[in-house]
């Protein structure tokens, strides 16, 4: 159990979250606690309910029970933009990047929330407002250069390939300047060896500060990048701690590799 | 300049600035009217062909800006630049109010909830006889004026008006360049993917649907200035489905492209049609189908064979 003063400096906390669909119990009493500055990965088998915690904690959901604690505040019913202008963005499964943008104009898109014109205003096109746009054209193409897809700016977003457009989602929700990053996936459609250039990314990505919530089915990258595990099984919590004692617990042998390993 | 001669607000200006000197007076007729359609139709872009948000009432809008400039104008000797202004105030505001419940519906719910709104406006405009004549409407509205100065020929009608439009056309162009222009097309193709990003998707839908409206609502009242008079029967829901077409026709997202089909619809529905006006839906009906079929993303569109285009996007002159 945390002391107190541990929790005062927490930067995402869920307590005691349940997600109830018909007939369906996709999260049962989950706590979770995540330290700033930390890679934070959830594992499990599929169906474990991974992405409905996200669901939750990024707004998309309302939880049946339980609370959704951010930097000391809770945020368990807000709507999903108002959690991303306090610092949480996040990527999808499935992803969502907008079609109808080039590449340059999703992660712009991204910005959203740390630019002030108004929708009145913008209108008017005045000095401050092609200034603000100026930089966060800047801004977008820095991040896009960083993840390493800068010369793919001015593509029609939805042209580029399944693993680049992971990227794109990627360097969108950093646009937002998080302080806590959801990544749904991120290597999902990726080569062994693109998936080893996102790796370093993302460590890179937690060394300049930002907290890292990762879902991802690829366990090597998940021992190889993460500072702390949590398993879930079935919408319950079955382990929690860094990899190399994740790797070991008997509780996560027999989720993944199933019941049959028991008798051996 | 070279700049400046490649760019489509500059090169519409021209040829409309010089426009009265080769053509007959008569002729401006329906290049006012087309004028003031189009205005209409740049609203209806925004809010369509941008934010994806459809509406079928939005004749309302053009009328209550119509009905505020008529009833300010003849019952309160109130200047017409002033009525201009409070009716820009007037669609805005109604806008605003019947925005907020009718735009948490979406698509075909959202197209009726404005549907509805646009048949409560003409049945309130056509049974209220004492104070805005029912049926038969406003009549001996006077001309558009600014301090003093009338616009009373078809020429300087052409001149007030298109100047109107381009200053809207450019309001709308800077916007749709902006934060605010990712926002509603974010929105127009993924709402939770939008919120995700930060972006309030209630209170981005409610301000393009007031903008839109206030558009609409200029449209309407220079047009009851132009037509000095102003009847239910003028904004009922062929008119806004009118508009509709016009952005359709011209293309989603596609501001000069909805100002082009405006005009062109116009010539057809009031120069060439207008003896077969019971026909217009059945019209309206075929000219949709076969612009859907043979060119899905509107005539605009068909502007890149002659012109070759910027980088998607990012092509300032023709948005």
């Amino acid at each position: 159990m945390i002391s107190a003063m541990e929790r005062g400096t927490l930067i995402l906390r869920v307590e005691g979250v349940s997600k109830k669909f018909t007939g369906l119990m996709a999260l049962n009493g989950v706590n979770l606690s995540v330290a700033p500055g930390v890679i934070q990965a959830l594992i499990g088998p599929n169906g474990a309910g991974k992405t409905t915690l996200f669901q939750i904690i990024s707004g998309v959901l309302p939880p049946s029970k339980g609370s959704v604690i951010y930097q000391g505040e809770e945020i368990t019913r807000k709507a999903p933009h108002e959690i991303c202008a306090r610092g949480i963005a996040r990527t999808y499964q499935r992803i969502r990047l907008f079609p109808n943008m080039t590449v340059l104009e999703n992660v712009m898109t991204g910005c959203h929330v740390h630019l002030k014109t108004g929708v009145f205003w913008s209108g008017f096109y005045l000095p401050p407002v092609r200034k603000e746009e100026a930089r966060a054209r800047q801004k977008a193409k820095d991040i896009l250069d960083f993840i390493g897809i800068g010369d793919k700016a001015d593509l029609p977003a939805t042209s580029l390939p399944y693993g680049q457009q992971r990227l794109v989602e990627i360097s969108r929700a950093l646009a937002s300047e998080p302080k806590l990053l959801m990544l749904d996936e991120p290597a999902a459609g990726m080569t062994p060896r693109e998936g080893q250039t996102l790796a370093g990314k993302i460590k890179e990505i937690r060394d300049s500060g930002v907290t890292v919530l990762l879902v991802e089915h690829d366990m090597g990258l998940v021992m190889d990048i993460s500072d702390r595990v949590m398993v879930l099984n079935y919408g319950l919590v079955i382990a929690e701690g860094a990899p190399v004692d994740i790797q070991e617990d008997p509780n996560v042998i027999k989720a993944y590799l199933g019941a049959a390993n028991n008798h051996a | 300049m070279k700049r400046l001669a490649k760019n489509t607000n500059f090169q519409v200006a021209v040829v409309l600035a010089v426009l009265p000197l080769f053509v007959p007076e008569d002729f401006f007729r329906f290049l006012c009217l087309g004028a003031i359609y189009s205005i209409a139709a740049l609203g209806m872009s925004l809010l369509l062909g941008y934010a994806g948000q459809i509406s079928l009432g939005h004749a309302a809008f053009m009328g209550i800006g119509a009905y505020t400039t008529a009833i300010l104008t003849t019952q309160y000797n109130c200047p017409v630049s002033l009525a201009f202004l409070a009716s820009i105030v007037a669609s805005s505001l109604i806008a605003y109010v019947i925005g907020k419940p009718i735009l948490r519906t979406k698509g075909f719910f959202l197209a009726l909830a404005t549907l509805g709104f646009g048949e409560i406006f003409f049945v309130f405009t056509s049974r209220t006889d004492p104070v805005i004549g029912g049926l038969v409407g406003i009549g001996g509205i006077p001309y558009f004026s600014i301090a003093g100065y009338e616009f009373t020929s078809y020429t300087q009608m052409h001149y007030l008006y298109w100047a109107i439009l381009l200053g809207l056309i450019l309001y709308a162009q800077a916007m749709v360049r902006t934060r605010t222009g990712r926002a509603f097309r974010a929105i127009s193709v993924d709402e939770l993917a939008a919120s995700s990003m930060g972006i309030d998707v209630a209170g981005y839908k409610l301000k393009i649907f007031v903008i839109s409206a206030a558009y609409a609502g200029i449209a309407g009242s220079l047009l009851t200035t132009y037509l000095s008079m102003t009847q239910p029967y003028g904004f009922r829901v062929d008119l806004s489905i009118f508009l509709v077409l016009a952005v359709i026709v011209g293309g989603m997202g596609n501001l000069w492209g909805a100002v082009a089909a405006t005009v062109a619809l116009t010539w057809l529905k009031d120069e060439q049609l207008s003896q077969y006006q019971e026909y217009s839906a059945l019209i309206y009906g075929v000219i949709l189908i076969l612009i859907l079929v043979f060119v899905p993303n509107g005539l605009g569109s068909l502007r890149g064979l002659f012109v070759r285009r910027a980088k998607a996007g990012t092509d300032e002159a023709a948005i």
